[in-house]
Formats: structure tokens, sequence, C-alpha cells
């Protein structure tokens, strides 16, 4: 075998190998589906799989009718579902400061500054009919909207619109109180005032 | 006589001719009765001013006078209808009296 010769097979050689390479399958082809492209393998013609029907999210599994719609058997319901502490009245106030103020007011009385600019008139708590009002109607109020209310749900965790709720009632109470409810030491100064 | 004093003294003769002109215009428009002031003929009368609500001037001065008078309610004792007998009373003395009173709970431990 001449030099020129041996040279030649082993370039043969070598390119040879280098071919075989690409021929290894293993894990380097790896088929797969872009986001959203069409399939031929399922019926339905999407490769994107829909969840399984009757999935829950980590965290949203909401089988407390009462707590998470304020309904029950379509009735509004009229006990919160969980015992509501000091701690809780506090949270209340601050969310509905924050999110209920700006059309009901600080005081509830649905003449918040947006009402003032313009905005239709937000309701009262203080009125006959809220006052009297089961407290689920208010958690559905804020969970669903009511008229030009929007829903909050996206905004305000639900167990703190129960809070809130909670709040509305001590609003209602501030502002329908009884001469029983005031220290003795503050009765003479209310007597003379109008 | 040179050419400065010359031209100093045409030019107090003409400054006199003027002042007399200007003085006898203005004696004339003098006799006119005053009428009334002319509007411009674009404008559309009197100053028109928007309803209600209309830009704010003081947004934060605002807000700052509703919190005051929200605060007030909020804080003292007061009459929401003094010949019925109800009584308006601080938030914080509702709550705790809220709190004594107790919110209807159910008896059910919450669920998820």
């Amino acid at each position: 075998m001449s030099r020129a010769r041996r040279l030649l097979s082993l370039a043969g050689l070598v390119s040879a190998a280098g071919v075989m390479g690409g021929c290894r399958q293993d894990m380097h082809n790896q088929p797969r589906y872009k986001p959203l492209a069409a399939s031929e393998f399922f019926a339905d013609g999407r490769s994107a799989r829909p969840v399984v029907e009757g999935t829950v999210a980590r965290g949203h599994l909401h089988i407390d009718q009462a707590r998470y719609t304020g309904k029950e058997n379509g009735e509004d319901v009229t006990e919160f579902p969980f015992p509501i502490t000091k701690a809780d009245l506090v949270r209340g106030q601050e969310r509905f400061n924050i999110y209920c103020s700006p059309c009901h007011s600080r005081i509830g009385d649905g003449n918040g500054m947006v009402v003032r600019r313009g905005f239709r008139q937000a309701a009262s708590y203080h009125s006959e009919k809220l006052i009297k009002a089961p407290v689920g109607h208010f958690f559905d109020v804020m969970t669903n909207g009511f008229g030009a209310m929007p829903s909050y749900a996206s905004r305000v965790e639900p167990d703190d619109r129960w809070r809130i709720a909670a709040y509305i009632r001590v609003l209602q109470l501030s502002e329908n109180a009884t001469i029983e409810d005031v220290p003795p030491e503050q009765r003479p100064a209310l007597e003379n005032a109008q | 006589m040179g050419p400065i004093v010359l031209t100093g003294i045409g030019l107090a003769f003409v400054v006199g001719v003027v002042s007399l002109i200007v003085y006898g215009i203005l004696t004339y428009l003098g006799t006119y009765p005053f009428t009334s002031v002319r509007t411009n003929p674009m404008s559309i009368g009197d100053s028109q001013i928007p309803p209600a609500p209309r830009i704010e001037e003081h947004p934060a001065i605002e807000i700052q006078q509703l919190h005051a008078q929200e605060d007030h309610i909020l804080t003292t004792y007061g009459w929401t209808d003094k010949n019925k007998g109800i009584v308006r009373i601080p938030i914080a003395r509702a709550m705790e009296l809220q709190l004594e009173r107790g919110f209807p709970t159910r008896k059910e431990a919450p669920k998820q």
C-alpha cells in the first residue's frame, strides 16, 4: 500500500465515523409539539390537552358552599361561617377603607369621593333594607357585584369578604345605637347636642 | 445759528403741534356719553360655568376635607335622630359593643 492510498483510506474511515454518528437516535431527536400546534393524533385536532373534568387547583377546593358563595340552598345565609374576632374586625375595617370607601364612603352612607365626583350613587348601609339584610347578602354582592358595582372576587379574598361584612355590621350599629350604648360620662354632652 | 440749535427748535415746535392735536381729540371724545362696554363679537355673552362636577383644583385638599368630616363622624358621639332616640357612637365603641353582643356564627366549623 502506497502512502497516498493509506492516507486516503484513513480519511475515508474518519468521515464514515462522522456520518455514522448522525445515525444515533438515543435522545438526540426529541419529538414534541410546539405550543398550540395542530395534532393528527388526537380526535379534536389539538396537541394541547384540556384539563380533566373536575380538576381542582391546589387550595381552590370550595365545597363549603355557605363560606364561598354566601348562599345555602339559594338563600343568603344569616350567620358568619367562622367566629369574628377583634383582629377580624380590624382587618375588615382596613379592607373596607381600601376597596369600599371610594364609593360607599368611610361612614358607609354611599357618598364616597367617587360618587361626589359624578359617579352613580352607591347604596347606604344605614337604609332600612340593608340593616335588615342577611349577612350573606353583603358577601354575595362583593362576590358577584350589584347594579353598577363590579365583582370584587378577584381583589378581596373570600374570608376578607366576611370580615368586611362584619365591619359593615359595626358601621350600621355605630349610626343606629341607643342612649344605653353611650357611656354615662358622655351622656350630658349628648343631651345638649343637636 | 448752528444746525443743532435749529433742529432743537424744529423738534420743540413739532412736539407743541402734536400736543395741541392730541388735546383737541381727547376733548372732543370726552363729550361722547359713556354707554356700555362693547363685548367682543366673538364672545357668547356671560361666561359659562359647566355643570358640576368640575375639574378638581386641589384633589389632595378635597379628600382631606372629606376625611376630616368622616373622621369626625367616626370618632364622636351624636344624634342620628334625636326625636326617635337614635344615637351615633364612635366606630371603636361600636366594635367593642358588637364584639360583646357577638356576631351570629354557625355551629359547624369552616370547611375547605
